[in-house]
């Protein structure tokens, strides 16, 4: 399988607990990575659409999000494949980070 | 908002169908944590990261037909400056009526549907008589009304010649 780029790996991370819409998944990345991977809206949806397309995430219907406004959002949901892409993804970085300590680049 | 509902068009279409409705969503959400000038200096560097992977996604699904319009109008811009500068720069009248024949043909096969728009590209030839020639106002009205003629000739045969083609 190959390398997952990070917007695509932390789309994935955003989706493995539980369905999210744009805006939820666009905070969490912003959150858990400090704010060192940005998406904006082009960016947000071009990766979902990529997703989509690759079956790694479906369209989970569309519904309002009790904790913001009145709109209806289009929410999304990891897949089987797109879970087993991310796995495949933590491994290799696992891996990599393994070595980086063994050779004493990383305390 | 109107302002990001016009940058929305610079993405292929089949991608703004898909998503423009939620983008403007997300854009509205994000307006209401960040200050306006910040929301814009966002907004454009996303643009300019994921205009040109949106543009070969698309071409990579649909092929290159969703470019036809932009380039049709990139053409037409081309077309304009080129025969500005001949009239300019040349006595031919004959010559000028055959380029602006040719030209505004060649954009009614491009986009057969906007050939009354690509008959206007040629009164970039009065516009140049105004601006740097010599030519005087009933001159002018008279060469911007032939020249309509002619581009509108021009364009009508190619999108009739398009549509024929097509058929």
């Amino acid at each position: 399988m190959e390398p997952l780029t990070p917007a695509v790996f932390h789309v994935l991370l955003a989706l493995a607990t539980e369905e999210k819409h744009g805006y939820a998944i666009m905070h969490e990345v912003e959150t858990e990575t400090k704010g060192t991977v940005k998406m904006g809206p082009g960016t947000l949806y071009g990766t979902l659409k990529r997703l989509l397309d690759a079956g790694l995430i479906e369209e989970a219907g569309e519904r309002r999000d009790p904790e913001m406004n009145d709109e209806r959002r289009r929410y999304y949901r990891i897949t089987a494949a797109g879970r087993a892409a991310a796995r495949a993804e933590a491994q290799r970085l696992h891996a990599a980070v393994r070595i980086a300590r063994a050779r004493g680049v990383l305390a | 908002m109107k302002l990001y509902r016009l940058l929305l068009r610079l993405y292929p279409p089949g991608f703004r169908a898909d998503y423009s409705e939620p983008m403007q969503q997300l854009v509205r959400d994000q307006s209401r944590r960040l200050p306006p000038l910040q929301l814009y200096a966002t907004i454009l560097a996303d643009l300019f990261r994921s205009l040109p992977q949106a543009h070969l996604d698309e071409i990579r699904n649909q092929g290159m037909k969703h470019l036809l319009t932009p380039f049709t109008y990139l053409f037409s811009l081309a077309a304009m400056a080129f025969l500005a500068r001949v009239e300019l720069h040349s006595d031919d009248s004959g010559v000028i009526v055959g380029l602006v024949l040719a030209m505004t043909f060649t954009l009614g096969c491009l986009h057969p549907k906007r050939a009354w728009l690509w008959a206007l590209t040629a009164l970039c030839i009065p516009a140049a008589e105004l601006l740097w020639g010599a030519a005087s106002n009933y001159d002018m009205m008279l060469l911007a009304g032939f020249m309509t003629f002619i581009g509108l000739c021009g364009s009508f045969a190619g999108a009739y010649a398009r549509v024929h083609l097509a058929q």
